[in-house]
């Protein structure tokens, strides 16, 4: 009998090994519907609606520790899939220079691409008196215990990160600040509204409708440029004399033993891809703003975030 | 609580037992990592205060045992182990030899425990291994293992 | 606000097609919420991008989302009464008493009179959400911090109504539900707690983990030990339809039930699970006179059952009028719309009225349709649990297998399972009840995280607590909640 259900399983499995070589596959390290499985339906849609491979992508999801499962698993089980591909954010760098990956670093898996990002903001209620950066600056300069900053994540975090360096730019220690660890973006935007929190850290993409609605006032956003859309009058905390930079990227690894050829097959797919209309219809559908790294280009700047969150994260207090 | 003091020392083993548990949990607690925290409490102020709660609450229900059912014993105790092992087992083969291995040995093996025939047996587990792995791949689109062991060869 | 985008909704809604989308919606949505671990936002996340791709319009999708999301909170009761395997976690407190019912051979009134009770919440939450929607959205913005934690004090004061005749038990394993909930990441500092260097234990024990280790595995292993002593008797399934004298008694039930589900389901912080707690434990406190609760009570199951689809109702509200999502799977709809160029918000009222409207209107149609769709489904249902043991056990131990892979993907997670499995039927055998276990867990995380962000707001200040009207009405209730039924017992003494 044993033998016959083997038979049966072999069976299955050569079905699905024919096209196992160039089977393609988005592992989102989460629930469906987050960032990573925003990051994967990205790649399945556009690379469907612009024909350049006949096979399409499964999107499939390995919950746990914000992506730390997922990055073992694929060190550990699956090395050399070359159809294999892992959405990552600048989160994933945050938490591997905090060592919250546990054993492996940065340098365990092949960093692919980045296919788009978001930007980090400051935000105030609708009916806040500040109306600028500097003015709110100022204030929390003063006496940074009236100013609760409200942001999704816990202390280390990229939303805490953001709290950091705004109020170490205006030398205030991170460590004193008064910061309340919301469950998610939303309830920072409840929180704001409600006045709970005085000053809320998050992403410009779900800040963006609140403000032009004017239940929120988004102060500055943390890019190079201004950001075309909603927060376009909003200018970037370095006009406002703070050089406050947050990008989050959002892109892909690779395990890693997959070799030269199959990571250079991605390289060239990806490529092509983004310069499609149908990767942009995407990309804007989806929030994400212009932001483009692939192969060599890319890894070298997850590298070297890495190393920078690092620095920040010893700065802060948190190693 | 008189007749509480006829209660035999082993039905305080578990208390005993849990009081251990608490000082482990406190010792645990107090050792919990972190840089700083932006509340006044800590990540080790909560579950340190539950561990103290904890032990005091088995000090009393080692002096009050209250009422306990009998643990199994012979057959039965066979029986609970086996299902346990098979169970553990499956969830070992699960991802090496496959969904339909794993839960067809599962499937057949719970059903003799629980007193089917050898034909019946196997008519739940072929059936019920197979039943899952098509709703589960083919309808809601899960994918299931198809077992490591084959996969590397 | 007028009621004009509500008739434009109607009249979207009811189209021919989108009825049929509507029904195709609930008809999955109850497939995938029976199926345990697996819920709406699996059924969501399958069907979206397929949408989307087939060019389907947008408020189509919307009824479509609605009616998987309807049809889940319908579906997750049926395997939680059948099989004690609970399949969502709204659905974990209907296995306290529909269980027991099931097992006393009135699996047909159960899943019957669960099925109103689900109609009944589903019903009330849509007409407060649309008549009162934007009142309950400021309500939403109104709990900070300081006020969850109150709304916990006063969730642990109904858990006075789960002390039984073994009180030094039901504390112990209120307690064990709280330090299981502290496995994890700390939401506030970011340090991991009890994880021992385990990244799969970096988000702490997954809530529907502990529930189908402790409900299901431990129920497998004490139905062998009937078994063993000849008590494991083929089950009947009962009369269909639960007499009108049950229904009447569960009506108050199902109001309470209903409107503390919606209250808590409004609220960001909260969910589906937290507002079927709490109605569960309050309605025991109210109506448990003769300590029949956890023992086939009908109430005990309507109860619960009423607050958890009023809590999926609830969820909306501050999706619809903050634009923000109230749970995970609005959080899904919410990029759903998105999807389709659409922001949600009080805007969508007026300038998207065909979409806000039919959505509302969907959930009006669609809780009618779950309601005519279940009644007579229920005789299929039970069916199943005439099948014999040695097809339906090991079905309960595949389902556990599956519904904790196909969520965590990893076979570490089954081992826990199991492992948790085993510890319930140890507790269950020293004669400790499992539902405060499961009550501490699920609090107990909002509870201490609320508590440490109010302070950290505060810098330490306790005054935070009681600064706020809601948070004084809170305490209030809290106080009622413990203090009445001492009052009316001693007054029913008295008298």
């Amino acid at each position: 009998m044993r033998r016959l259900l083997t038979a049966v399983a072999v069976a299955l499995f050569a079905a699905s090994a024919q096209a196992a070589p160039d089977k393609l596959e988005c592992l989102a390290p989460a629930k469906p519907g987050g960032g990573f499985d925003l990051t994967c339906q990205l790649l399945r849609l556009s690379l469907q609606n612009a024909k350049l491979v006949p096979q399409p992508v499964a999107v499939t999801y390995m919950e746990g520790g914000v992506g730390a499962v997922a990055y073992n698993h694929v060190i550990g089980s699956r090395p050399a899939d070359p159809g294999l591909v892992v959405a990552a954010s600048s989160g994933s760098a945050l938490l591997l220079a905090q060592k919250k990956f546990g054993v492996h670093d940065e340098n365990a898996v092949r960093w692919l691409a980045a296919l788009g990002a978001d930007f980090g903001v400051l935000a105030v209620s609708g009916d806040s008196p500040f109306k600028s950066l500097k003015e709110l600056g100022a204030a929390f300069k003063e006496n940074p215990a009236a100013f609760p900053i409200g942001g999704g994540g816990a202390v280390g975090s990229q939303d805490w990160m953001k709290a950091a360096i705004f109020a170490k730019s205006l030398g205030v220690d991170p460590k004193t600040l008064r910061y309340a660890a919301l469950e998610g973006g939303g309830a920072v935007l409840t929180a704001l509204q409600g006045g709970h929190i005085k000053i809320g850290s998050g992403d410009a993409a779900e800040m963006g409708a609140l403000h032009k609605a004017g239940k929120i006032r988004v102060l500055a956003v943390m890019s190079e440029q201004r950001l075309p859309g909603d927060l376009a009058e909003v200018p970037t905390a370095r006009e406002q004399g703070l050089d406050l930079v947050w990008t989050i990227w959002r892109g892909f690894y690779m395990g890693p033993k997959v070799s030269e050829a199959d990571y250079q097959w991605w390289v060239e797919l990806l490529t092509k891809l983004v310069a499609t209309p149908e990767f942009e219809a995407e990309r804007k559908a989806r929030g994400l703003f212009p932001y483009t790294k692939i192969g060599a280009e890319f890894d070298r700047q997850v590298k070297a975030d890495v190393a920078r969150f690092r620095e920040l994260a010893k700065e802060a207090g948190l190693l | 609580m008189g007749k509480d003091l006829r209660v035999p020392f082993s039905a305080r083993v578990p208390a005993l037992v849990l009081f251990l548990f608490a000082v482990a949990l406190a010792v645990e607690a107090a050792r919990i990592e972190y840089a700083f925290s932006s509340d006044p409490l800590g990540p080790r102020a909560f579950p340190f205060g539950l561990a103290v709660l904890l032990g005091g609450l088995a000090v009393a229900w080692f002096v009050w045992p209250g009422r306990a059912e009998p643990w199994p014993r012979g057959g039965l105790l066979l029986q609970s182990v086996g299902l346990l092992a098979l169970a553990y087992l499956a969830a070992w083969l699960f991802d090496r030899a496959g969904f339909l291995i794993a839960m067809g040995l599962l499937c057949t093996g719970v059903a003799l425990i629980f007193r089917a025939t050898l034909v019946q047996a196997l008519l739940s587990g072929i059936g019920q291994a197979l039943l899952w792995w098509l709703l589960f791949v083919y309808g809601l689109r899960i994918p299931l293992p198809v077992g490591r062991w084959f996969l590397g060869s | 606000m007028s009621l004009d985008y509500l008739w434009t909704g109607f009249a979207v809604a009811l189209q021919w097609h989108n009825l049929l989308f509507g029904l195709f919606g609930c008809f999955l949505g109850t497939v995938v919420g029976a199926l345990p671990a697996i819920g709406p936002i699996n059924g969501i996340a399958l069907l979206l991008p397929l949408l989307y791709t087939l060019g389907v319009p947008p408020e189509s999708t919307m009824i479509v989302l609605a009616g998987i999301y309807y049809g889940a909170e319908y579906g997750g009761r049926i395997s939680s009464i059948l099989l004690n395997v609970p399949g969502d976690a709204g659905a974990v407190m209907t296995a306290l008493d529909g269980y027991p019912m099931a097992r006393e051979g009135r699996a047909a009134e159960a899943l019957a009179l669960s099925g109103i009770a689900s109609f009944i919440g589903g019903l009330v939450s849509v007409v407060a959400l649309t008549f009162f929607g934007p009142l309950f959205g400021q309500l939403a913005v109104g709990f900070g911090p300081a006020e969850y934690f109150v709304l916990m004090v006063f969730a642990f004061a109904t858990l006075t109504s789960m002390v039984g005749d073994q009180p030094i038990k039901t504390l112990i394993a209120a307690t064990l539900g709280l330090v299981l909930a502290t496995v994890g990441l700390d939401p506030t500092s970011g340090a991991y707690r009890f994880t021992f260097g385990e990244p799969e234990l970096h988000d702490g024990i997954e809530f529907i983990i502990l529930v189908i280790g402790l409900f299901s595995v431990s129920e497998v292993l004490m139905l062998l030990e009937r078994q063993y002593a000849g008590r494991l008797t083929l089950l009947s399934v009962g009369r269909g339809l639960p007499s009108l004298a049950t229904v009447r008694s569960c009506i108050g039930a199902m109001l309470r039930g209903a409107g503390i589900g919606f209250v808590i389901g409004v609220l960001p912080g909260t969910g589906a699970s937290v507002a079927s707690a709490v109605s569960y434990t309050t309605e025991k406190r109210i109506s448990d006179r003769n300590g029949t609760f956890g023992k086939g009570d009908p109430r005990g199951l309507a109860a619960p059952e009423a607050a958890n689809n009023a809590a999926a109702g609830g969820a909306f509200v501050p999706m619809l009028t903050l634009g923000v999502p109230g749970s995970g799977t609005t959080a899904v709809m919410l990029g759903a719309l998105l999807l389709y160029n659409i922001q949600p918000g009080p805007q969508l009222f007026s300038e998207r009225p065909e979409i806000a409207g039919g959505l509302i209107a969907s959930m009006y149609i669609g809780n009618l349709l779950l309601l005519i769709l279940n009644l007579p489904l229920v005789q299929l249902f039970v069916r199943m649990i005439l099948l014999p043991n040695w097809i339906l056990l090991p079905g309960v131990l595949a389902l556990a297998f599956l519904a904790v892979y196909s969520a965590y993907a990893s076979t570490l997670s089954i081992v826990i399972t199991l492992s948790i499995g085993v510890f319930g039927y140890v507790l269950r055998k020293l004669g400790f009840d499992l539902a405060p276990l499961i009550l501490g867990f699920v609090l107990g995380k909002v509870a201490e995280t609320n508590l440490r962000n109010a302070l950290a707001i505060s810098g330490g200040e306790l005054g935070i607590f009681f600064s706020s009207p809601i948070a004084i009405v809170l305490w209030l209730l809290a106080a009622v909640v413990v203090v009445l039924p001492l009052v009316l017992r001693r007054r029913g003494v008295l008298s």
